[in-house]
């Protein structure tokens, strides 16, 4: 039972070279796996308005596959919905909803495996397990997405923007949440990651493993469980994120774990648990970035050196940095403290004497977690002032020589 | 007098109950991974490592514990027990050294361990019919654990 009006139209395109199909409920072609099965490469297929129960489909030709005022894919929480493999590949605007779970593998809306050159623009993608799954590819591009994950805070939910073995990969202007990492990278070199907001994810906003050469700029990542992790990379370039509202005991702005060659500026830390914890990383430069209303702006681990923190403000911390050994191979310089309390006689903003950003009792905190009930109280204080004049507990080394006078204008 | 004996019993009750040496379930999205301080997530992996004074460590992945027994944290003379998640149970413990780890690229665990424990060699099997991956003891798999 082929319809003649499909017939014309599969001679139509096969005559012409590149056309577009056009599909949807009531035309010749209903079905978009028929529209797929129909295309040659550098067609287009226009989807119309509709819902699309179809299953699994599977793209590997170079096509365009366009949206028009919205069609909907539901995969019935059972199949994964679209599988992608190939070259010179673009899906623009459509919904995905519904995608299927599975124990064994990671089930998602949208999968690419062995791609090149591939652009996933202005899509939506509904209470999916994985939203997007990237896997071996090069040169793809993820830009301007919606994501919404199942907002329980159920376990059985993956990655929104899961990238594994990939190169030079853009993550654009997408909006993540209810996810388990909102973006993922494993093994990801050579990519940027820009203008994205991810909030309200389960564990981690992003999440770096073993990703070196990357960049990411102008991201916000909010209320996510735990913040964001860079964990086991090299050459990592961090500018223009703002990092808010992660609290939690275990929620950190960035958790820093063995990271190396690495550049931290501009960024904005506000109202997190942690601003900054470092662990095992080195070579790390920080500057210009802002930490306000933070439980912690830095933790600094012993297992940390050559790093250099300048130029940075610190203002209504609960604790400027903590840290919990006396070995100080870390630099700091040239930063604005509002706990400062020196003086500056030469008039050159610089104050005239050292200060040392780790109190006394952010180190008995880090001995002894529980005394933190006494914060804030008279003997805590006065402990505190009995350090400063004498210091015998914390790290003497650990001073900023050339505290400023004035907030930096960031 | 029934009373004031009930009452005092009732307030030394606590020394009958604060000490628990067994493992503690893994709270997903709250725990986290003692080597590698990553929020624990996935039902499907993770250790722990419980001291003869019964402080309880718990790791996301194998290869975490096996990091730590390296750092020499904690002496291996002070080990009372080490257990695994059975892949196929949340929650489920198993005596690490009875464990038996299928070990494939196809396992995505958290830290790269690549395996999965399993109660039974024929559970492995099982899990196995598709991935090609290699059968494995604790003591075979913690050798060739980085």
């Amino acid at each position: 039972m082929i319809h003649i009006p499909t017939i014309l139209a599969l001679l139509l395109f096969l005559q012409t070279g590149a056309t577009t199909i056009i599909a949807g409920p009531g035309r010749p072609v209903s079905t978009l796996r028929k529209a797929i099965e129909l295309a040659r490469d550098n067609d287009s297929i226009r989807l119309q308005a509709g819902i699309y129960k179809e299953g699994s489909l599977t793209i590997s030709r170079s096509i365009t596959l366009i949206g028009d005022n919205n069609p909907v894919l539901d995969g019935e929480s059972k199949y994964e919905i679209l599988l992608v493999s190939g070259k010179n590949i673009r899906i623009i605007g459509i919904t995905f909803r519904n995608s299927g779970y599975s124990a064994m593998n990671d089930f998602a809306s949208i999968k690419l495996v062995d791609c090149s050159n591939i652009i996933l623009e202005r899509n939506t993608v509904w209470h999916a397990y994985f939203a997007i799954h990237v896997s071996n590819s090069i040169q793809v591009t993820i830009r301007g997405n919606k994501i919404t994950g199942i907002p329980a805070s159920e376990q059985l939910t993956g990655n929104g923007i899961h990238l594994w073995k990939s190169s030079g990969a853009l993550i654009e202007q997408n909006r993540v949440e209810g996810h388990r990492d909102g973006i993922y990278f494993e093994f990801v070199t050579g990519s940027v990651i820009r203008g994205n907001h991810s909030e309200k994810n389960i564990r981690y906003g992003l999440h770096f493993m073993f990703s070196n050469d990357d960049k990411y700029t102008n991201n916000t990542f909010r209320n996510n469980g735990a913040g964001v992790a860079v964990m086991y990379s090299k050459k990592v370039w961090m500018e223009q994120n703002r990092f808010e509202e992660n609290w939690g005991a275990s929620a950190y702005g960035i958790l820093l774990k063995d990271i190396t060659d690495s550049h931290i500026l501009k960024n904005s830390f506000y109202k997190n648990t942690v601003g900054i914890h470092m662990e095992g990383s080195s070579r790390i430069e920080i500057d210009q970035n802002q930490f306000r209303n933070n439980g912690w702006a830095i933790k600094v681990q012993a297992s940390c050196d050559d790093n250099i923190f300048h130029h940075n403000n610190f203002t209504s911390n609960s604790f400027d940095v903590g840290t919990n050994g006396t070995m100080v191979l870390n630099q700091f310089e040239n930063n604005y403290w509002d706990k400062y309390e020196g003086y500056d006689m030469n008039k050159d903003g610089i104050g005239d004497i050292p200060y040392h950003p780790v109190s006394m009792y952010s180190v008995i905190i880090e001995q002894n977690p529980t005394t933190l009930m006494l914060f804030r109280s008279f003997m805590v204080s006065l402990l505190d002032k009995a350090e400063k004049a004498i210091p015998s507990l914390t790290p003497e080394n650990l001073i900023d020589n050339k505290p400023m006078m004035k907030k930096h204008n960031l | 007098m029934k009373q004031v004996v009930i009452s005092v019993l009732g307030c030394f009750s606590f020394l009958f109950i604060s000490c628990n040496a067994g493992p503690e379930p893994l709270q997903l999205g709250k725990d986290n991974c003692y080597t590698c301080k990553m929020t624990i997530m996935d039902p499907k992996f993770g250790a722990e490592l419980i001291t003869d004074k019964g402080k309880v460590y718990k790791f996301d992945d194998v290869i975490c514990l096996q990091h730590f027994n390296k750092s020499g944290e904690v002496k291996q003379d002070n080990i009372r027990q080490q257990l695994v998640i059975n892949f196929e149970k949340k929650n489920d413990f198993l005596a690490i050294s009875q464990a038996v780890f299928l070990v494939s690229p196809g396992i995505k665990s958290p830290m790269g361990s690549q395996a999965a424990a399993f109660s039974t060699r024929e559970a492995a099997e099982k899990h196995n019919s598709t991935l090609q991956g290699e059968l494995l003891s604790w003591k075979e798999l913690s050798g060739k654990l980085q």
